[in-house]
């Protein structure tokens, strides 16, 4: 969705009537009808769109707590969203993981480890059999 | 708990690697109490200073309080291994390690070092320590009961640390895995060796012991310097090991607010020992045998730049890369050893 967007009107001042004449002024009133029935009254909603008109995002001036939950609860639907699909595809496909698994993966040793082992046990078998030569 | 234990002739070393404790030391020191000398400390306070307790309901004082209590000449080696001698040392260490009061009997498993030569005595330092132990110090009242005792050379642990992680695996780029290293502990009444083949392979017949250490350096370190400043060291008694250790290393010994420059006397007082530690190398096949010979324990700290020094055609490796961490070494690879035998077979 989206609308082409026209040339903007070079009036300074643009009256808001009850009975839109053009295409534009219905879009607006469309606009605000929506805004109102997502928490915002016409005073916060004339004033986001001055200030972003002169530059300002949504972020900088939305300095109540509601609006600030608003906006980053509406960020996270929109994360989550997009991504949720993805994430349950993965873990479909994640191979099966059970604890016999993670202990045969903790205790297998490498070769050199092996090795040096056998050597350090021989030595201490042999310090208890000198003392069974006593 | 788990305590890894290294009781050298010079430091007592320990380190409780699941408790996050140490690795800490001591100096090896230990005297047993009258009960009057134990009232005379405990005074009014009511808790033993660190250094001073009752083991089994016998008083001890360890570590460089044990200094002005000792009459006789410390034992060395194996002839430590009684449950009045080593058996206490470990119950102190067990405390330390534990550091706070205990309401219930705690099970400990001890992996020990000990010098190759002392192998045939290894058994009498298991029985040494594997008992009950009951102790009443700073922390309060604590029980230890000590259910298993491992027991490894020296030189092995600290070839450990140099190769596996502390979880006890090979290091992913293994320095030493295709190498033939000569491993030399120099400690303070003993220098030990030992030689590994490529992959890890140990020859058991090279793990030995020869009564050669740093003990003397120090006696030798401090006599000269006492005859070089010998007004301002006049009302001084013993000078502390590790201060001593640190002026050898540095060439310079501070006494008080002064430096006093000990470079020479620090050369001279080492020297005999490199010799002593080449002719090691020189027994143990010389350094065309080798790749490389890595140093463990503290001794070889205060001699690896006179050994680099000297012999240049091979590499000398620390086995901690912080030098000042070297008297660590062996217990750090002493814990990795027992991640690996702790394992379920």
């Amino acid at each position: 969705m989206g609308r082409k967007k026209g040339k903007v009107s070079q009036a300074k001042i643009k009256s808001i009537r009850l009975n839109p004449i053009n295409a534009e002024e219905s879009d607006v009133l469309k606009i605000v009808n929506r805004l109102r029935g997502e928490g915002y009254n016409f005073k916060q909603i004339a004033v986001d769109a001055i200030l972003y008109r002169d530059g300002a995002t949504p972020e900088m001036y939305s300095d109540t707590e509601d609006n600030k939950d608003k906006h980053l609860k509406s960020l996270m639907l929109e994360v989550l969203e997009e991504y949720s699909s993805n994430l349950s595809v993965y873990l479909k496909q994640a191979p099966e993981f059970d604890q016999a698994q993670k202990e045969e993966v903790e205790q297998k040793i490498s070769g050199f480890t092996r090795s040096f082992m056998d050597g350090l046990r021989q030595r201490q078998s042999s310090s208890n059999s000198l003392t069974e030569e006593d | 708990m788990r305590l890894i234990l290294d009781a050298g002739n010079a430091l007592v070393k320990w380190y409780a690697p699941r408790s996050g404790i140490g690795p800490k030391s001591c100096l090896h020191a230990l005297a047993e109490l009258s009960d009057y000398q134990w009232e005379n400390v405990i005074g009014r306070i009511g808790t033993p200073p660190n250094g001073y307790m009752k083991v089994n309901g016998t008083p001890y004082v360890i570590g460089r309080a044990a200094k002005e209590y000792q009459t006789l000449d410390k034992p060395k080696g194996a002839a430590r291994y009684n449950k009045a001698y080593y058996g206490v040392i470990s119950a102190y260490c067990m405390a330390q390690a534990y550091g706070k009061k205990i309401d219930a009997p705690i099970s400990v498993n001890l992996f020990a070092s000990y010098a190759p030569q002392d192998i045939q005595y290894a058994p009498e330092l298991t029985k040494a320590a594997q008992r009950t132990w009951k102790i009443e110090c700073e922390y309060g009242k604590m029980e230890f009961d000590v259910k298993d005792v491992v027991t490894v050379d020296e030189p092995l642990c600290g070839y450990a640390h140099y190769v596996f992680t502390e979880t006890g695996s090979e290091r992913v780029t293994n320095p030493f895995k295709e190498k033939t290293i000569l491993v030399l502990d120099v400690g303070g009444y003993t220098t030990d060796k030992a030689r590994v083949y490529p992959n890890g392979e140990i020859d058991l017949l090279s793990v030995d012991s020869r009564r050669i250490g740093t003990n003397e350096v120090l006696a030798s370190f401090e006599k000269k310097l006492r005859v070089k400043h010998s007004k301002i060291f006049q009302d001084t008694g013993d000078l502390d090991i590790e201060r001593v250790e640190k002026a050898i290393v540095s060439g310079v010994y501070r006494a008080g607010n002064q430096e006093l420059d000990c470079q020479d006397i620090a050369q001279r007082s080492i020297k005999n020992l490199v010799h002593d530690v080449i002719q090691v190398i020189k027994s143990a096949g010389g350094i065309a045998n080798y790749d490389a010979i890595l140093l463990t324990g503290g001794g070889s700290a205060l001699i690896y730049n006179e050994l680099k020094a000297s012999l240049d055609s091979i590499d000398f490796i620390l086995a901690e890369d912080n030098i000042s961490m070297m008297k660590y070494a062996n217990v750090l690879g002493l814990s990795k050893l027992a991640s690996i035998l702790s394992r379920k077979e």
